[in-house]
């Protein structure tokens, strides 16, 4: 029995480690706009903005990335580029009722089948491809044919005994791509 | 905010902490706190808790120096915490305090959820709990903490980087049915050393006996260590 108990124990260690080491490592840092590429500013300046552009590096275990925080037709925008400047792709944050019904209704069923109780937290649009093509896509407030459209939705899961959040991507016609379990920052010292 | 003015915005908060004690009768020393958390599974987690508290400075009593070292007591607990939504969870456990001359024991019950606004985080904690020792009547306290988390460096705080954090908290309390409130004020900052550990440096106000207007303050320097 006692035995048990340690390989137990040592599992629950083990597991925690595991759980631990499959988090996303994602550092981010406020940078001035002097030291990001010139085409990254330029393909920024083609967007108007509404609000004053922030810049970031994220650092995560594959990948830097340079990331430009911003409002646009008063919605909230991100854009992400290769340290090199070279655009990656744009997201922005939209209502449920902006996205098609009949997209939405593919969704829809899509998550009744995964959760017991479901409720959106942030839905993003994205769009990447050519930065011609975007930038297009961004000013005329519809996607161009040439540029790939997907959804990145943040919401919160009911499963049998636990809520958890989830990160799911569905492509343009609403059909999942990929779905992952946002692991939540740990906050014992603020709450004990 | 740059981290200069916000580090600086900090130290004015801290001063001003300062001089709010140095009008009243005040006590103060150091409270070391080693804080280990322990998620049991997707559900359940454990925290045990370790504090002591150390005078070094009393100007309750008439003394002929006010600065002078005096242990005075030490927590243990043994909180187990149960998930009950997303952000929210309730706490049920149990302290022992062990004083020099003296054993006293802590029943507590909490409720805490997290809110974020924008990129800091707020937990809200509510309270309960029931002190018994043999030499005093039982003590009941109902409590509110708000505490809120900015990153003093990006969106949020990661590996490496500090954060400034502020705990407020009153608390009710009746023995011997006599009600009593007390009010903390907690300005912490804190470095997230690697994804276990983090180590917070603050200054703990705890403004007592708040409504017989013979209000008392101690000021304890803490040390949180949370593992």
């Amino acid at each position: 029995m006692n035995t048990a108990r340690i390989i137990i124990a040592i599992g629950f260690m083990f597991f925690s480690f595991v759980a631990e080491a499959q988090q996303k490592y994602e550092r981010e840092y406020r940078i001035k706009s002097e030291i990001v590429p010139q085409s990254a500013k330029e393909f920024i300046d083609s967007i108007s903005s509404d609000s004053k552009i922030k810049w970031y590096k994220e650092i995560s275990l594959n990948d830097i990335t340079i990331e430009a925080k911003f409002k646009h037709d008063k919605k909230k925008f991100s854009v992400e580029f290769d340290t090199l400047g070279k655009l990656q792709d744009v997201e922005f944050v939209i209502k449920k009722r902006e996205i098609i019904p009949e997209v939405y209704n593919q969704m829809e069923r899509k998550l009744d089948s995964l959760f017991h109780k479901w409720k959106f937290r942030k839905i993003q649009k994205h769009y990447s491809g050519k930065s011609i093509d975007v930038v297009t896509s961004i000013r005329e407030n519809e996607p161009s044919d040439s540029i790939k459209v997907s959804y990145e939705i943040v919401l919160k899961g009911k499963k049998i005994q636990y809520t958890q959040l989830y990160e799911i991507t569905f492509n343009e016609q609403g059909e999942m791509e990929n779905i992952l379990e946002i692991i939540q920052d740990k906050a014992d010292h603020l709450e004990y | 905010m740059n981290i200069r003015n916000k580090l600086l915005l900090v130290f004015i908060i801290l001063i001003s902490s300062q001089n709010i004690c140095a009008q009243t009768q005040t006590r103060a020393g150091f409270l070391p706190t080693v804080n280990y958390n322990h998620e049991l599974n997707k559900l359940y987690e454990v925290n045990l808790r370790l504090e002591s508290r150390h005078f070094i400075f009393n100007d309750y009593a008439s003394q002929s120096s006010n600065f002078q070292y005096d242990y005075s007591l030490s927590d243990i607990s043994a909180l187990v915490g149960r998930k009950v939504g997303l952000n929210s969870k309730v706490v049920l456990g149990f302290l022992t305090r062990i004083e020099p001359d003296a054993v006293s024991f802590r029943t507590i019950q909490q409720f805490i959820f997290q809110t974020k606004i924008d990129n800091f985080r707020v937990a809200h904690r509510i309270a309960t709990d029931q002190t018994f020792s043999s030499s005093e009547s039982t003590e009941y306290r109902l409590r509110y903490r708000l505490s809120a988390e900015i990153p003093l460096s990006g969106l949020k705080v990661d590996v490496k980087e500090f954060y400034f954090k502020f705990n407020t908290e009153a608390l009710n309390s009746i023995q011997d049915n006599e009600y009593d409130l007390e009010f903390r004020a907690v300005p912490n900052i804190g470095y997230v050393i690697n994804e276990r550990h983090k180590i917070e440096l603050g200054l703990d106000n705890r403004f007592v006996s708040f409504i017989d207007n013979q209000t008392r303050i101690t000021s304890w320097i803490t040390i949180n260590w949370f593992l």
